[in-house]
This record gives structure tokens, C-alpha cells and sequence, in this order.
């Protein structure tokens, strides 16, 4: 039987990381633009925790390697 | 006649046209006659001239909104003097124009666009000068005057002036003041994405009036809007989320498949 592939240490690290850089983004968009529309504040939001889940299988098969 | 238009930040209505009359406080005399045009993004196109002898800036402009409404356009007001129009059924507002033949009184017309809803690389408002309004009752073609933000244009107009020649002395004056136009018969173009226009004017916001001061027989100016977006934002926003989710199920799929063949050898 397979074990769930979520490793909470690790996902919350990386999701950190990832609203992080989202947020930069973010920051660099509206100094650039002057204004950021919600909608692409919450497609951020939901791509970057996708994201944040499949680095933290990148880095959980990493160390098992 | 004057024209302006702003740039909102907020991610409200894409673009809105606002007319605004102006008696000074009184009514309009007895010869007085204002012209409201609009065009839709649809091609659908409101020329209307109204003769308001006699009339207070609400009576006017009620007189003008009813008929707008009447001719299936999405208007609202503010104040007494104010009509904002924003769209045909479903096509939003592109060209906004107001007009009056009588010197010294003022109507106005100002457009809002949300920077974000135009297209990048056709970010561009086109200034169009078009006949004069023929009125006998004027001896001056005034003063076009175009207010970038801090930057103010003004170009003295000649009564015989053609739209191509009022085109040209405002892209002569344009240019003198620092900013990169084109300009293409009668209409001159501004891009604020080009990078000299955007050194002098930020991105958001930015305010732009242009119109015609202290004179009834000169050209008819007109602000021709940027176009919205061609694709929705969220269309494009669930093609990213959608790729992700199928790139993270090939992650999941290939880590059991890897963990399998590790234990396998184990």
C-alpha cells in the first residue's frame, strides 16, 4: 500500500518560499502597472500553491534518493 | 467643447464616456445647440444634436440622457450635470464626443479606462479632429488644449483650419513638448507604453483632457478609447491552472512509479 504523497514539513517550507516569490511578483506588477486586478491576485494565489505542492515532491524524491 | 480622459486603477468598468454640461449657473440661450456622439465597440454609432433653448444643465442633460436610454444605451448620472455612458447592450463604449455651438459656455466629455483591460501593444489613445460644427454664430476657432497630467498643450486655432491641419499643429506641439505621436491625416496618436511618453507620464493614473476652449467654430475633437482585451484575463488564468494541476499529476504519477521500482529492488 502506497503512502500519501504529502509531507507536511516539507510542503510548508516550500509554500512559504513560493508565496514569497509570489508576493514579489505581485509587487514588481503593480510598480510596474500601477494597479493589479483581483482576479489576478487569485489565480496567483491558487497557481502558486499547485506549484508549492509539486516542488515538494521534486524535493521529498530528492532526499529519498 | 473639451474632452478628457482618466485612467483608473481600480478594476471596475472597462472604459465609461462622461458628458458634462455647463451653464454657469443659467439656462441656455435661445440659439444654442449641443451635439453628443458616441461609438460602440460593435460599430453602433449615437450622433444627436439637441437644441437646448432655454434649458437648465439638469433639463439638458435629462433631455439628453432619455434619449440615449431610448436609443438603447447604458447610461447613468451624477450630480445635475453629469451623463456617464459605458456601453450598447454588450459592447462597450469606444468614442466619446460633445459639442456646443455657443462661446463661452462649456460642455465637457471625459473617458475612464482601466489600464489592464487594453491590449498590450495597442495602448493608445487617438485624438481626432473632424469638420468644424458650422455654426455662424462664432468668430474665434479657439484654442485646443490637451492636459497630459502636469504637461499642458495648448494650440491656437485658425477659423478656416482643415482636420488635417488642426492635426498637424497639435502634433507639432506634442512633439516640441517631448512626446513621441504619430499622427495619420486627422488623427493624432499617443502611446503611453512607448518608453519617452512613459517617462513623462507615469502609467496609472493618468489624466488626460483634451477639448476645444473659447470658440464654436472649430473642429469637432473626439478621444478614441484603446480596445479592450482580445482573450479574458481568466480564461488565461485556467489555462495556467489547468497545465499545472496535469504537470503535478505527472509528478505524483512518475514519484509512485519510481518509489515502486525502488522497493521492487529493495
Amino acid at each position: 500500500m502506497e503512502g500519501p504523497l504529502f509531507i507536511p514539513e516539507i510542503f510548508w517550507k516550500v509554500l512559504v518560499g513560493t508565496l514569497s516569490l509570489a508576493a514579489i511578483g505581485l509587487a514588481v506588477a503593480f510598480a510596474v502597472f500601477g494597479s493589479v486586478p483581483l482576479r489576478d491576485v487569485i489565480g496567483t494565489l491558487i497557481s502558486a500553491t499547485i506549484l508549492a505542492y509539486m516542488a515538494h515532491l521534486w524535493v521529498w524524491f530528492a532526499r529519498e534518493e | 467643447m473639451f474632452g478628457s480622459s482618466t485612467l483608473l486603477t481600480q478594476d471596475v468598468e472597462a472604459r465609461s464616456g462622461d458628458y458634462k454640461l455647463d451653464f454657469k449657473g443659467g439656462t441656455a440661450p435661445s440659439w444654442m445647440e449641443i451635439r453628443v456622439t458616441a461609438k460602440a465597440e460593435n460599430g453602433t454609432t449615437y450622433d444627436e444634436t439637441f437644441n437646448v433653448d432655454g434649458l437648465t444643465d439638469e433639463q439638458a442633460r435629462d433631455l439628453i440622457l432619455t434619449d440615449l436610454q431610448g436609443a438603447g444605451w447604458t447610461v447613468s448620472t451624477t450630480g445635475t450635470q453629469t451623463i456617464i455612458i459605458t456601453r450598447h447592450g454588450g459592447s462597450e463604449i469606444k468614442q466619446v464626443d460633445i459639442g456646443d455651438n455657443h462661446r463661452g459656455y462649456k460642455t465637457s466629455v471625459s473617458g475612464n479606462v482601466n489600464t489592464s483591460e487594453a491590449n498590450p501593444g495597442d495602448k493608445k489613445f487617438k485624438f481626432i479632429s473632424a469638420l468644424p460644427n458650422a455654426h455662424s454664430h462664432a468668430d474665434s476657432a479657439g484654442t485646443l488644449v490637451l492636459s497630459l497630467n502636469s504637461h499642458n498643450i495648448h494650440v491656437a486655432l485658425s477659423v478656416d483650419d482643415t482636420p488635417s491641419q488642426v492635426a498637424s499643429r497639435l502634433d507639432i506641439a506634442l512633439t516640441n513638448a517631448g512626446f513621441v505621436v504619430t499622427r495619420s491625416v486627422d488623427t493624432v496618436i499617443l502611446d503611453w507604453e512607448d518608453v519617452t511618453n512613459a517617462d513623462s507620464l507615469p502609467v496609472s493614473p493618468l489624466n488626460i483632457e483634451f477639448g476645444l476652449e473659447d470658440g464654436a467654430l472649430g473642429p469637432h475633437v473626439a478621444i478614441m478609447l484603446p480596445p479592450p482585451h482580445d482573450v479574458p484575463t481568466l480564461s488565461e488564468w485556467g489555462l495556467i491552472i489547468f497545465a499545472l494541476l496535469i504537470l503535478t499529476l505527472v509528478t505524483v504519477v512518475v514519484v509512485r512509479h519510481r518509489r515502486a521500482v525502488a522497493r521492487a529492488g529493495a
